[in-house]
């Protein structure tokens, strides 16, 4: 359960039954409005979307704090740089 | 328009004209510059977006590669981001290593072509300083082996990429 990470972190984003691009252009968008420092919460269902999070944020210099998979759902911790 | 210096070669802002104002249209991909690392992001039909092909800083060199990444990439991966490969940061075990100049090579040898054409000098990347020389070289062989074959075999995109900088080459 990511109740507790979602609980500790200042948004969250269920990108669960979207596919490849579509969570990383709505991660990228909610980053975009939150400030340095803040942490972004990320549900996803689709297994590629563990590849595209680790590269945008390479990209854009934010960081992956935490990733976790139960089942077919991956939770992704990020805190913006 | 094109104001080429002898001693520098081609500059990246030229490269990303280049780029945007002969397939920015008719591909919905724009080439942008100033990048802390490069990144692939597919168009967004949803919201009407183009791709997003981005390279590092100025660097022209890094503008070619991203360019050669993006030639050798079919429709289906340029539906992908990064067109679906995981990028893996140094340090590397040997085995990913390995891995690493597996998908580089045909992405480097094209950059060669490129780099060739615009008269820049190229050399292999390792993308990894603990890399031992001999290694390196090795790649470097194979590389220049793969460009003989891009050379005989070039056609569509990468071909008339390389012309377009041939021909600003000509011009300077």
């Amino acid at each position: 359960m990511p109740g507790e990470t979602e609980n500790q972190s200042d948004k969250s984003l269920d990108a669960s039954g979207l596919l490849c691009p579509e969570p990383l252009m709505l991660v990228r968008s909610e980053l975009r409005s939150m400030k340095a420092g803040e942490t972004l919460l990320v549900q996803a269902t689709d297994p590629s979307t563990s590849r595209d999070l680790t590269n945008l944020c390479r990209f854009m210099g934010h960081e992956l704090v935490s990733e976790s998979q139960e089942s077919e759902c991956w939770t992704f911790l990020i805190r913006k740089g | 328009m094109l104001d080429i210096s002898h001693s520098q070669g081609i500059n990246a802002r030229q490269i990303s004209e280049l780029f945007n104002s002969r397939f920015g249209i008719r591909y919905n991909t724009l080439l942008h510059g100033g990048a802390r690392e490069p990144l692939y992001i597919p168009a967004d039909l949803h919201r009407n977006v183009p791709a997003e092909l981005h390279f590092t800083s100025d660097y022209p060199r890094s503008a070619l590669h991203e360019i050669a990444h993006w030639c050798i990439a079919g429709p289906e991966r340029r539906r992908l981001v990064d067109f679906g490969y995981r990028y893996v940061p140094p340090p590397r075990t040997l085995d990913q290593q390995r891995q690493f100049f597996q998908q580089e090579l045909q992405t480097q040898a094209l950059e060669s072509i490129f780099c060739e054409a615009c008269g820049i000098p190229f050399s292999p990347s390792a993308d990894n300083f603990a890399v031992e020389a001999s290694m390196v070289l090795g790649f470097a062989g194979k590389v220049a082996e793969c460009a003989k074959q891009w050379r005989i075999g070039i056609s569509g995109r990468a071909d008339f990429f390389v012309r377009c900088l041939q021909d600003i080459k000509s011009q300077a």
